[in-house]
Protein backbone atom coordinates (compact mmCIF):
# COMPACT_ATOMS: atom_id res chain seq x y z
CA UNK A 1 0.00 0.00 0.00
CA UNK A 2 1.47 3.39 -0.61
CA UNK A 3 1.87 6.58 1.32
CA UNK A 4 -0.79 7.97 0.07
CA UNK A 5 -3.39 5.17 0.82
CA UNK A 6 -1.52 4.29 3.90
CA UNK A 7 -2.58 8.62 4.67
CA UNK A 8 -6.48 8.08 3.49
CA UNK A 9 -7.20 5.14 5.08
CA UNK A 10 -5.85 6.50 8.39
CA UNK A 11 -8.17 9.34 8.11
CA UNK A 12 -11.08 7.19 7.15
CA UNK A 13 -10.21 4.77 10.71
CA UNK A 14 -10.18 7.92 13.06
CA UNK A 15 -13.18 9.12 11.13
CA UNK A 16 -15.33 6.09 11.57
CA UNK A 17 -13.76 3.89 14.38
CA UNK A 18 -15.79 5.59 16.83
CA UNK A 19 -19.09 5.39 14.88
CA UNK A 20 -18.24 1.74 14.16
CA UNK A 21 -18.21 1.10 17.80
CA UNK A 22 -21.29 2.64 18.89
CA UNK A 23 -22.85 0.72 16.03
CA UNK A 24 -21.44 -2.65 16.88
CA UNK A 25 -21.62 -2.10 21.03
CA UNK A 26 -25.22 -1.21 20.47
CA UNK A 27 -26.21 -4.31 18.16
CA UNK A 28 -24.31 -6.60 20.55
CA UNK A 29 -26.62 -4.35 23.55
CA UNK A 30 -24.40 -5.26 25.83
CA UNK A 31 -23.52 -9.00 25.00
CA UNK A 32 -20.20 -10.48 24.20
CA UNK A 33 -16.78 -9.74 26.44
CA UNK A 34 -15.47 -6.44 27.01
CA UNK A 35 -13.81 -4.64 24.39
CA UNK A 36 -15.75 -6.96 21.56
CA UNK A 37 -16.93 -4.03 20.24
CA UNK A 38 -14.05 -2.72 19.77
CA UNK A 39 -12.06 -6.10 18.05
CA UNK A 40 -14.68 -6.50 15.69
CA UNK A 41 -14.42 -2.73 14.55
CA UNK A 42 -10.52 -3.66 14.65
CA UNK A 43 -11.15 -7.04 12.75
CA UNK A 44 -13.24 -4.67 9.91
CA UNK A 45 -11.11 -2.38 9.68
CA UNK A 46 -8.41 -4.93 8.95
CA UNK A 47 -10.77 -6.37 6.43
CA UNK A 48 -10.58 -3.19 4.89
CA UNK A 49 -7.05 -2.43 4.75
CA UNK A 50 -6.88 -6.07 2.94
CA UNK A 51 -9.22 -5.37 0.44
CA UNK A 52 -7.82 -2.06 -0.14
CA UNK A 53 -9.25 0.81 -0.06
CA UNK A 54 -9.28 2.21 -3.62
CA UNK A 55 -10.43 -1.30 -5.03
CA UNK A 56 -13.94 0.05 -3.93
CA UNK A 57 -16.06 2.34 -5.58
CA UNK A 58 -16.02 5.42 -4.53
CA UNK A 59 -17.92 6.19 -0.99
CA UNK A 60 -19.10 2.71 -0.91
CA UNK A 61 -15.85 2.16 1.48
CA UNK A 62 -18.22 3.30 4.85
CA UNK A 63 -21.13 0.88 3.76
CA UNK A 64 -18.87 -2.12 2.61
CA UNK A 65 -17.09 -1.33 6.66
CA UNK A 66 -20.12 -1.31 8.57
CA UNK A 67 -21.64 -4.36 6.20
CA UNK A 68 -18.60 -6.24 7.11
CA UNK A 69 -19.26 -5.49 10.76
CA UNK A 70 -22.40 -6.55 10.81
CA UNK A 71 -21.53 -9.30 9.76
CA UNK A 72 -18.95 -10.00 12.27
CA UNK A 73 -21.31 -9.12 14.98
CA UNK A 74 -23.72 -11.16 13.77
CA UNK A 75 -21.21 -14.19 14.12
CA UNK A 76 -20.66 -12.96 17.57
CA UNK A 77 -24.31 -12.83 18.73
CA UNK A 78 -24.71 -15.96 17.76
CA UNK A 79 -21.97 -17.42 19.43
CA UNK A 80 -23.26 -15.34 22.38
CA UNK A 81 -26.81 -17.03 22.09
CA UNK A 82 -25.31 -20.24 21.67
CA UNK A 83 -23.69 -19.70 24.94
CA UNK A 84 -25.82 -18.40 26.76
CA UNK A 85 -28.70 -20.50 25.92
CA UNK A 86 -26.21 -23.26 27.65
CA UNK A 87 -25.70 -21.16 30.52
CA UNK A 88 -28.99 -20.01 30.91
CA UNK A 89 -30.16 -23.30 31.43
CA UNK A 90 -27.64 -24.62 33.64
CA UNK A 91 -28.67 -21.15 35.56
CA UNK A 92 -32.49 -22.03 35.71
CA UNK A 93 -31.06 -25.61 37.28
CA UNK A 94 -28.79 -24.07 39.76
CA UNK A 95 -30.21 -20.51 40.98
CA UNK A 96 -32.61 -20.61 44.05
CA UNK A 97 -33.57 -17.09 43.88
CA UNK A 98 -35.51 -15.62 41.05
CA UNK A 99 -35.72 -11.69 41.12
CA UNK A 100 -38.70 -10.74 41.12
CA UNK A 101 -40.48 -8.04 39.25
CA UNK A 102 -38.97 -5.18 40.98
CA UNK A 103 -36.03 -5.99 41.23
CA UNK A 104 -35.56 -6.81 37.30
CA UNK A 105 -37.28 -3.30 36.49
CA UNK A 106 -35.14 -1.74 39.89
CA UNK A 107 -31.93 -3.55 36.96
CA UNK A 108 -33.20 -2.06 33.87
CA UNK A 109 -33.53 1.34 35.45
CA UNK A 110 -29.62 1.13 36.23
CA UNK A 111 -28.22 0.11 32.87
CA UNK A 112 -28.21 2.31 29.98
CA UNK A 113 -32.07 2.47 29.18
CA UNK A 114 -31.42 3.14 25.58
CA UNK A 115 -29.41 -0.11 24.98
CA UNK A 116 -31.57 -2.05 27.44
CA UNK A 117 -34.52 -1.37 24.87
CA UNK A 118 -32.81 -1.77 21.73
CA UNK A 119 -31.77 -5.40 23.17
CA UNK A 120 -35.60 -5.94 22.62
CA UNK A 121 -35.85 -5.12 19.14
CA UNK A 122 -35.14 -7.84 16.20
CA UNK A 123 -31.80 -7.84 14.72
CA UNK A 124 -32.76 -6.29 11.47
CA UNK A 125 -34.74 -4.03 12.92
CA UNK A 126 -31.95 -2.54 15.29
CA UNK A 127 -29.52 -2.47 13.01
CA UNK A 128 -31.53 -0.33 10.97
CA UNK A 129 -32.39 2.14 13.53
CA UNK A 130 -29.29 2.53 14.47
CA UNK A 131 -27.83 3.23 11.08
CA UNK A 132 -30.55 5.96 10.69
CA UNK A 133 -30.21 7.38 13.73
CA UNK A 134 -26.68 7.27 14.46
CA UNK A 135 -25.27 6.94 11.29
CA UNK A 136 -27.73 9.16 9.28
CA UNK A 137 -27.70 6.72 6.43
CA UNK A 138 -30.70 6.99 4.13
CA UNK A 139 -32.69 4.32 3.61
CA UNK A 140 -31.27 3.14 0.26
CA UNK A 141 -27.61 3.01 1.79
CA UNK A 142 -29.05 1.45 5.15
CA UNK A 143 -30.42 -1.04 2.58
CA UNK A 144 -26.88 -0.89 0.68
CA UNK A 145 -25.46 -1.75 4.44
CA UNK A 146 -27.85 -4.53 5.17
CA UNK A 147 -28.40 -6.23 2.15
CA UNK A 148 -32.17 -5.93 1.56
CA UNK A 149 -34.77 -3.66 0.02
CA UNK A 150 -35.10 -0.07 0.48
CA UNK A 151 -39.10 -0.93 1.39
CA UNK A 152 -37.75 -3.17 4.06
CA UNK A 153 -35.72 -0.71 5.74
CA UNK A 154 -38.51 2.14 5.50
CA UNK A 155 -40.69 -0.56 7.45
CA UNK A 156 -37.93 -2.04 9.64
CA UNK A 157 -37.34 1.86 11.05
CA UNK A 158 -40.80 2.35 11.37
CA UNK A 159 -41.04 -0.85 13.78
CA UNK A 160 -37.91 -0.11 15.72
CA UNK A 161 -39.39 3.53 16.57
CA UNK A 162 -43.01 2.11 17.38
CA UNK A 163 -41.87 -0.61 19.44
CA UNK A 164 -39.33 1.52 21.38
CA UNK A 165 -41.91 4.32 21.76
CA UNK A 166 -44.03 1.78 23.46
CA UNK A 167 -41.80 0.57 25.74
CA UNK A 168 -41.01 3.66 26.63
CA UNK A 169 -44.18 4.60 27.41
CA UNK A 170 -44.69 1.94 29.45
CA UNK A 171 -41.69 2.58 31.24
CA UNK A 172 -42.75 6.06 32.26
CA UNK A 173 -45.99 4.91 33.38
CA UNK A 174 -44.73 2.70 35.39
CA UNK A 175 -42.59 5.25 37.55
CA UNK A 176 -45.31 7.50 37.41
CA UNK A 177 -47.21 4.99 39.10
CA UNK A 178 -44.03 4.26 41.35
CA UNK A 179 -43.47 8.00 42.09
CA UNK A 180 -47.29 8.24 43.02
CA UNK A 181 -47.05 5.24 45.17
CA UNK A 182 -44.35 6.67 47.02
CA UNK A 183 -46.00 10.31 47.52
CA UNK B 1 -51.47 6.06 17.47
CA UNK B 2 -54.00 4.33 15.56
CA UNK B 3 -53.70 7.23 12.72
CA UNK B 4 -52.71 4.92 9.52
CA UNK B 5 -50.18 8.04 8.71
CA UNK B 6 -48.05 7.50 11.49
CA UNK B 7 -45.41 5.41 9.17
CA UNK B 8 -45.38 8.80 6.91
CA UNK B 9 -44.79 10.95 9.66
CA UNK B 10 -41.20 8.30 10.56
CA UNK B 11 -40.95 8.92 6.54
CA UNK B 12 -40.73 12.08 7.27
CA UNK B 13 -38.51 12.84 9.90
CA UNK B 14 -36.21 10.93 8.25
CA UNK B 15 -36.66 13.06 4.44
CA UNK B 16 -37.65 10.08 2.74
CA UNK B 17 -40.65 11.59 1.38
CA UNK B 18 -41.33 13.39 -1.72
CA UNK B 19 -41.85 17.10 -1.61
CA UNK B 20 -45.35 17.04 -2.18
CA UNK B 21 -45.99 14.03 -0.07
CA UNK B 22 -44.04 15.38 2.65
CA UNK B 23 -46.17 18.58 2.33
CA UNK B 24 -49.32 16.32 2.60
CA UNK B 25 -48.11 15.01 5.96
CA UNK B 26 -47.46 17.86 7.35
CA UNK B 27 -50.95 19.28 7.03
CA UNK B 28 -52.18 16.26 8.96
CA UNK B 29 -49.74 16.84 11.33
CA UNK B 30 -51.72 20.25 12.09
CA UNK B 31 -54.67 18.73 11.97
CA UNK B 32 -53.46 14.62 14.48
CA UNK B 33 -52.74 15.24 17.60
CA UNK B 34 -51.64 11.47 17.90
CA UNK B 35 -49.00 11.83 15.04
CA UNK B 36 -47.16 15.14 16.13
CA UNK B 37 -47.08 13.45 19.69
CA UNK B 38 -45.69 10.41 17.42
CA UNK B 39 -42.93 12.51 15.63
CA UNK B 40 -41.79 14.14 18.91
CA UNK B 41 -41.43 10.59 20.37
CA UNK B 42 -39.53 9.71 17.43
CA UNK B 43 -37.39 12.74 17.73
CA UNK B 44 -37.08 12.09 21.34
CA UNK B 45 -35.58 8.75 20.65
CA UNK B 46 -33.28 9.93 17.42
CA UNK B 47 -31.56 12.51 20.38
CA UNK B 48 -31.23 10.16 23.03
CA UNK B 49 -29.65 7.00 20.30
CA UNK B 50 -27.29 10.31 18.15
CA UNK B 51 -26.28 11.36 22.04
CA UNK B 52 -25.30 7.53 23.03
CA UNK B 53 -21.39 7.92 23.67
CA UNK B 54 -18.59 5.13 24.07
CA UNK B 55 -16.18 5.37 25.99
CA UNK B 56 -13.07 4.76 23.51
CA UNK B 57 -9.42 4.08 24.46
CA UNK B 58 -7.79 6.38 22.32
CA UNK B 59 -4.45 4.36 23.23
CA UNK B 60 -6.24 1.10 21.85
CA UNK B 61 -7.45 3.12 18.76
CA UNK B 62 -3.66 4.24 17.66
CA UNK B 63 -2.47 0.87 18.52
CA UNK B 64 -5.52 -0.69 16.67
CA UNK B 65 -4.22 1.51 13.52
CA UNK B 66 -0.04 0.60 13.97
CA UNK B 67 -1.44 -3.08 13.71
CA UNK B 68 -3.77 -2.90 10.68
CA UNK B 69 -1.07 -0.35 8.74
CA UNK B 70 1.90 -3.28 9.63
CA UNK B 71 -0.02 -5.72 7.63
CA UNK B 72 -1.95 -7.52 10.62
CA UNK B 73 0.16 -9.92 10.89
CA UNK B 74 -0.37 -9.68 14.63
CA UNK B 75 -3.75 -9.45 14.64
CA UNK B 76 -5.21 -11.88 16.97
CA UNK B 77 -2.12 -10.42 19.49
CA UNK B 78 -3.45 -7.32 19.25
CA UNK B 79 -6.93 -8.36 19.59
CA UNK B 80 -5.96 -9.87 23.11
CA UNK B 81 -4.24 -6.88 24.26
CA UNK B 82 -6.55 -4.87 23.15
CA UNK B 83 -9.16 -6.63 25.53
CA UNK B 84 -6.52 -7.42 28.39
CA UNK B 85 -5.91 -3.56 28.01
CA UNK B 86 -7.35 -2.17 30.83
CA UNK B 87 -6.06 -5.36 33.24
CA UNK B 88 -2.79 -4.00 32.05
CA UNK B 89 -3.04 -1.04 32.52
CA UNK B 90 -4.13 -1.41 36.01
CA UNK B 91 -1.28 -3.85 36.73
CA UNK B 92 0.99 -1.84 35.17
CA UNK B 93 0.23 1.05 38.11
CA UNK B 94 1.15 -1.13 41.30
CA UNK B 95 3.73 -3.79 41.69
CA UNK B 96 4.02 -6.48 44.49
CA UNK B 97 2.66 -5.22 47.82
CA UNK B 98 1.36 -2.13 46.27
CA UNK B 99 4.76 -0.86 45.69
CA UNK B 100 5.61 1.02 41.83
CA UNK B 101 6.45 -1.25 39.44
CA UNK B 102 9.74 -1.46 38.24
CA UNK B 103 10.93 -1.83 35.08
CA UNK B 104 13.38 -4.17 34.23
CA UNK B 105 16.58 -2.40 34.18
CA UNK B 106 15.52 -0.45 37.54
CA UNK B 107 14.60 -3.94 38.75
CA UNK B 108 18.28 -5.40 37.18
CA UNK B 109 19.77 -2.44 39.44
CA UNK B 110 18.12 -3.44 42.17
CA UNK B 111 19.91 -6.80 41.81
CA UNK B 112 23.03 -5.94 41.89
CA UNK B 113 22.79 -3.82 44.41
CA UNK B 114 21.27 -6.11 46.90
CA UNK B 115 24.08 -8.79 45.18
CA UNK B 116 27.42 -6.50 45.79
CA UNK B 117 25.70 -6.03 49.80
CA UNK B 118 25.81 -9.50 49.84
CA UNK B 119 29.15 -9.81 48.83
CA UNK B 120 30.36 -7.07 50.93
CA UNK B 121 28.83 -8.53 54.40
CA UNK B 122 30.12 -11.95 53.25
CA UNK B 123 33.97 -10.36 52.81
CA UNK B 124 33.93 -8.37 56.11
CA UNK B 125 32.72 -11.55 57.80
CA UNK B 126 35.84 -13.53 56.21
CA UNK B 127 37.96 -10.60 57.02
CA UNK B 128 37.31 -10.81 60.70
CA UNK B 129 37.52 -14.61 60.61
CA UNK B 130 40.73 -14.48 59.56
CA UNK B 131 41.88 -11.63 62.04
CA UNK B 132 40.89 -13.91 65.05
CA UNK B 133 42.72 -16.80 63.09
CA UNK B 134 45.66 -14.76 62.64
CA UNK B 135 45.31 -13.72 66.82
CA UNK B 136 45.14 -17.48 67.39
CA UNK B 137 48.16 -18.46 65.39
CA UNK B 138 49.78 -15.59 66.68
CA UNK B 139 49.24 -16.58 70.55
CA UNK B 140 49.79 -19.99 69.90
CA UNK B 141 54.11 -20.09 69.82
CA UNK B 142 54.01 -17.45 72.11
CA UNK B 143 53.50 -19.34 75.39
CA UNK B 144 55.83 -21.76 74.36
CA UNK B 145 58.53 -20.16 73.21
CA UNK B 146 58.07 -18.20 76.62
CA UNK B 147 58.44 -21.67 78.71
CA UNK B 148 60.41 -23.97 76.65
CA UNK B 149 61.62 -25.10 72.96
CA UNK B 150 61.02 -28.28 73.05
CA UNK B 151 57.20 -28.39 71.50
CA UNK B 152 58.09 -25.14 69.67
CA UNK B 153 61.26 -26.59 68.45
CA UNK B 154 59.35 -29.72 66.99
CA UNK B 155 56.31 -28.16 66.00
CA UNK B 156 58.12 -24.90 63.96
CA UNK B 157 60.46 -27.27 61.76
CA UNK B 158 57.78 -29.89 60.99
CA UNK B 159 56.80 -29.12 57.66
CA UNK B 160 53.25 -30.44 57.14
CA UNK B 161 54.39 -32.15 53.51
CA UNK B 162 57.30 -33.64 54.62
CA UNK B 163 56.49 -36.71 56.73
CA UNK B 164 59.61 -37.89 58.12
CA UNK B 165 58.45 -39.90 60.38
CA UNK B 166 61.46 -41.42 62.29
CA UNK B 167 62.80 -37.75 62.95
CA UNK B 168 59.37 -37.28 64.86
CA UNK B 169 59.45 -40.61 66.82
CA UNK B 170 63.22 -39.55 67.98
CA UNK B 171 61.69 -35.42 68.79
CA UNK B 172 58.76 -36.94 70.67
CA UNK B 173 60.01 -39.66 73.04
CA UNK B 174 57.37 -39.27 75.21
CA UNK B 175 54.50 -41.05 73.80
CA UNK B 176 53.62 -38.80 70.51
CA UNK B 177 55.10 -40.15 67.91
CA UNK B 178 52.21 -42.14 66.65
CA UNK B 179 50.05 -38.90 66.57
CA UNK B 180 52.80 -36.93 64.46
CA UNK B 181 52.95 -39.89 62.12
CA UNK B 182 49.82 -40.38 60.90
CA UNK B 183 48.82 -36.68 61.19
CA UNK B 184 51.94 -33.56 61.25
CA UNK B 185 49.11 -31.01 61.89
CA UNK B 186 48.06 -32.55 65.29
CA UNK B 187 50.87 -33.82 66.73
CA UNK B 188 51.95 -29.32 66.52
CA UNK B 189 49.17 -29.18 68.40
CA UNK B 190 49.54 -31.87 70.97
CA UNK B 191 53.32 -30.75 71.00
CA UNK B 192 52.07 -27.54 71.46
CA UNK B 193 49.74 -28.13 74.32
CA UNK B 194 52.51 -30.21 75.98
CA UNK B 195 54.98 -27.30 76.11
CA UNK B 196 52.44 -25.49 77.84
CA UNK B 197 51.60 -28.04 80.18
CA UNK B 198 54.59 -28.39 81.04
CA UNK B 199 55.55 -24.95 81.09
CA UNK B 200 53.29 -24.60 84.06
CA UNK B 201 54.87 -27.75 85.83
CA UNK B 202 58.46 -26.43 85.39
CA UNK B 203 57.61 -23.29 86.62
CA UNK B 204 56.12 -24.41 89.51
CA UNK B 205 59.18 -27.34 90.30
CA UNK B 206 61.82 -24.98 89.24
CA UNK B 207 62.76 -27.43 86.83
CA UNK B 208 62.84 -25.08 83.46
CA UNK B 209 66.43 -25.08 82.97
CA UNK B 210 66.52 -29.10 82.47
CA UNK B 211 63.54 -28.51 80.42
CA UNK B 212 65.55 -25.75 78.27
CA UNK B 213 68.63 -28.20 78.01
CA UNK B 214 66.43 -30.84 76.82
CA UNK B 215 65.37 -29.54 74.07
CA UNK B 216 68.58 -28.01 73.37
CA UNK B 217 69.48 -31.49 73.15
CA UNK B 218 66.65 -32.45 70.47
CA UNK B 219 67.17 -29.40 68.36
CA UNK B 220 69.91 -30.94 66.25
CA UNK B 221 67.67 -33.88 65.57
CA UNK B 222 65.40 -32.16 63.79
CA UNK B 223 67.66 -30.64 61.95
CA UNK B 224 67.81 -33.57 58.82
CA UNK B 225 64.50 -31.86 58.11
CA UNK B 226 65.56 -29.30 56.42
CA UNK B 227 67.45 -31.51 54.45
CA UNK B 228 64.41 -32.84 52.52
CA UNK B 229 63.62 -29.34 51.29
CA UNK B 230 64.53 -28.13 47.90
CA UNK B 231 67.24 -25.95 48.43
CA UNK B 232 71.20 -26.22 47.62
CA UNK B 233 73.55 -28.36 50.29
CA UNK B 234 75.37 -24.87 51.41
CA UNK B 235 72.36 -22.99 52.44
CA UNK B 236 71.20 -26.32 54.32
CA UNK B 237 74.23 -26.44 55.52
CA UNK B 238 74.58 -22.57 57.12
CA UNK B 239 71.10 -23.10 58.40
CA UNK B 240 71.93 -26.01 60.34
CA UNK B 241 74.98 -24.09 61.67
CA UNK B 242 72.39 -21.46 62.43
CA UNK B 243 69.77 -23.60 64.22
CA UNK B 244 72.76 -24.96 66.23
CA UNK B 245 73.65 -21.30 66.88
CA UNK B 246 70.81 -20.87 68.29
CA UNK B 247 70.67 -23.75 70.53
CA UNK B 248 73.83 -22.57 72.05
CA UNK B 249 71.94 -19.63 72.38
CA UNK B 250 69.09 -21.44 74.64
CA UNK B 251 72.82 -22.86 76.60
CA UNK B 252 73.35 -19.16 77.57
CA UNK B 253 69.71 -18.94 79.12
CA UNK B 254 70.00 -21.71 80.86
CA UNK B 255 73.03 -19.87 82.04
CA UNK B 256 71.64 -17.17 83.13
CA UNK B 257 69.69 -16.31 85.97
CA UNK B 258 67.04 -18.35 87.10
CA UNK B 259 64.94 -15.44 88.41
CA UNK B 260 64.44 -12.91 85.39
CA UNK B 261 61.53 -14.66 84.28
CA UNK B 262 61.47 -11.53 82.21
CA UNK B 263 64.22 -11.98 80.78
CA UNK B 264 63.92 -15.22 80.03
CA UNK B 265 60.45 -14.23 77.98
CA UNK B 266 62.30 -11.15 76.14
CA UNK B 267 65.04 -13.73 74.78
CA UNK B 268 62.35 -16.59 74.27
CA UNK B 269 61.04 -13.54 71.87
CA UNK B 270 64.35 -13.06 70.59
CA UNK B 271 64.71 -16.90 69.51
CA UNK B 272 61.83 -17.21 67.96
CA UNK B 273 62.42 -14.12 65.64
CA UNK B 274 65.62 -15.49 65.00
CA UNK B 275 64.17 -18.73 63.92
CA UNK B 276 61.79 -17.42 62.06
CA UNK B 277 64.39 -15.03 60.34
CA UNK B 278 65.90 -18.21 59.65
CA UNK B 279 63.01 -19.89 58.19
CA UNK B 280 62.13 -17.40 55.69
CA UNK B 281 65.37 -16.84 55.14
CA UNK B 282 65.03 -20.62 53.57
CA UNK B 283 61.77 -19.77 51.97
CA UNK B 284 63.66 -16.69 50.28
CA UNK B 285 65.88 -18.94 48.89
CA UNK B 286 64.25 -21.35 48.03
CA UNK B 287 61.69 -19.42 45.97
CA UNK B 288 64.43 -17.62 44.60
CA UNK B 289 67.03 -20.71 43.28
CA UNK B 290 63.86 -22.79 41.65
CA UNK B 291 64.36 -23.78 38.61
CA UNK B 292 61.61 -23.01 35.68
CA UNK B 293 60.73 -25.27 33.09
CA UNK B 294 60.92 -24.68 29.37
CA UNK B 295 57.59 -22.62 29.58
CA UNK B 296 59.37 -20.69 32.24
CA UNK B 297 56.95 -21.97 34.81
CA UNK B 298 57.99 -23.59 38.33
CA UNK B 299 57.05 -26.96 38.99
CA UNK B 300 53.49 -26.37 40.90
CA UNK B 301 54.35 -28.67 43.82
CA UNK B 302 57.22 -26.63 44.77
CA UNK B 303 55.06 -23.54 43.95
CA UNK B 304 52.64 -24.96 46.62
CA UNK B 305 54.97 -25.96 49.28
CA UNK B 306 56.23 -22.29 48.83
CA UNK B 307 52.58 -20.75 49.76
CA UNK B 308 52.10 -23.14 52.21
CA UNK B 309 55.32 -21.96 54.03
CA UNK B 310 55.08 -17.95 53.09
CA UNK B 311 51.87 -18.30 54.55
CA UNK B 312 52.30 -19.92 57.85
CA UNK B 313 55.65 -17.37 58.21
CA UNK B 314 53.37 -14.63 57.64
CA UNK B 315 51.05 -15.30 60.28
CA UNK B 316 54.42 -15.69 63.19
CA UNK B 317 55.97 -12.19 61.05
CA UNK B 318 53.35 -10.55 62.01
CA UNK B 319 53.05 -11.53 65.76
CA UNK B 320 56.88 -11.10 66.09
CA UNK B 321 57.02 -7.75 64.48
CA UNK B 322 54.37 -6.67 66.72
CA UNK B 323 56.53 -8.38 69.62
CA UNK B 324 59.57 -6.32 68.16
CA UNK B 325 57.63 -3.27 67.98
CA UNK B 326 56.06 -3.71 71.61
CA UNK B 327 59.79 -4.31 72.81
CA UNK B 328 61.30 -1.24 71.36
CA UNK B 329 63.13 -3.80 68.64
CA UNK B 330 63.92 -1.64 65.91
CA UNK B 331 65.81 -3.44 63.70
CA UNK B 332 64.04 -6.30 64.34
CA UNK B 333 60.79 -4.67 63.46
CA UNK B 334 61.97 -2.87 60.36
CA UNK B 335 63.26 -6.58 58.92
CA UNK B 336 60.22 -8.39 59.63
CA UNK B 337 58.17 -5.26 58.41
CA UNK B 338 60.19 -5.10 54.71
CA UNK B 339 59.49 -9.21 54.97
CA UNK B 340 56.41 -8.99 55.30
CA UNK B 341 54.95 -7.72 51.14
CA UNK B 342 57.61 -10.31 49.83
CA UNK B 343 55.90 -13.45 52.34
CA UNK B 344 52.24 -12.02 51.56
CA UNK B 345 53.04 -12.01 47.72
CA UNK B 346 54.39 -15.22 47.85
CA UNK B 347 51.59 -16.49 50.05
CA UNK B 348 48.77 -14.61 47.35
CA UNK B 349 50.53 -16.58 43.84
CA UNK B 350 47.89 -18.22 41.81
CA UNK B 351 48.62 -22.13 41.57
CA UNK B 352 50.04 -21.94 38.34
CA UNK B 353 51.57 -17.80 38.66
CA UNK B 354 52.96 -16.18 35.26
CA UNK B 355 56.83 -16.01 34.89
CA UNK B 356 56.37 -12.40 34.84
CA UNK B 357 54.74 -12.72 38.78
CA UNK B 358 57.56 -14.84 40.11
CA UNK B 359 60.03 -12.13 38.52
CA UNK B 360 58.45 -9.25 39.91
CA UNK B 361 58.79 -10.99 43.54
CA UNK B 362 62.21 -12.25 42.41
CA UNK B 363 63.19 -8.27 41.79
CA UNK B 364 61.39 -6.93 44.59
CA UNK B 365 63.61 -9.02 46.96
CA UNK B 366 67.15 -8.15 44.58
CA UNK B 367 66.14 -4.40 45.10
CA UNK B 368 65.34 -4.39 49.10
CA UNK B 369 68.48 -6.70 49.40
CA UNK B 370 66.65 -9.08 51.92
CA UNK B 371 68.03 -12.30 51.95
CA UNK B 372 71.26 -10.75 52.40
CA UNK B 373 69.71 -8.29 55.34
CA UNK B 374 67.53 -11.86 56.66
CA UNK B 375 71.66 -13.58 56.60
CA UNK B 376 72.56 -10.70 58.31
CA UNK B 377 70.21 -10.34 60.71
CA UNK B 378 70.59 -14.31 61.02
CA UNK B 379 74.16 -14.34 61.83
CA UNK B 380 74.45 -11.26 64.21
CA UNK B 381 71.66 -12.84 66.26
CA UNK B 382 73.55 -16.05 66.31
CA UNK B 383 76.99 -14.00 67.69
CA UNK B 384 74.68 -12.40 70.29
CA UNK B 385 73.49 -15.68 71.38
CA UNK B 386 76.59 -16.94 71.17
CA UNK B 387 78.00 -14.43 74.39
Amino acid sequence: MVRDEEDEFAVMFHEFYPGLCRFIACLLGGRGASGTAQDIAQESFLQLHRTGLRSLPEGEARFWLYRVARNFTLNELNRHNTRHRLFGKMVDVFRAHVPTPEEEFEMAERKDQVIDMLKTLPEQQRAALLLREQEEMSYREIASVLNVSEGKVKVDVFRARTALRERWGKRERALAQRSGQAG
Amino acid sequence: MKCVWTQKVSHLIDGELAHAEAREVERHLEACGDCREAREDFLLLRRQLASYRLDLDAFAERRALKHILSGGKDAAKVKRENAAAPVRRRYASAGVFGMPRLSPVGLAALLLILFGVAVGVVSLLNSRRQTVEIAKTGATPAPSANANNEANTGAQTAPPTVPNDSTARDNKSDGGASVAENNPKQARTELTNDARRRSVSSARTGNRARRIESAGRKVPQTSPRLDAMPIDAPVAESARNDVESVDNGIGAVEASDNDAARRVVEVSGEIDAARHVEQAQLLLRSFRNARPDEQGRRASSDLAYDKQRSKKLLYQNIVLRREAASRGNLPVESLLDSLEPILIDIANLPDRPAPAEVRAINERMRRQNLVAMLQISAVESASARSY
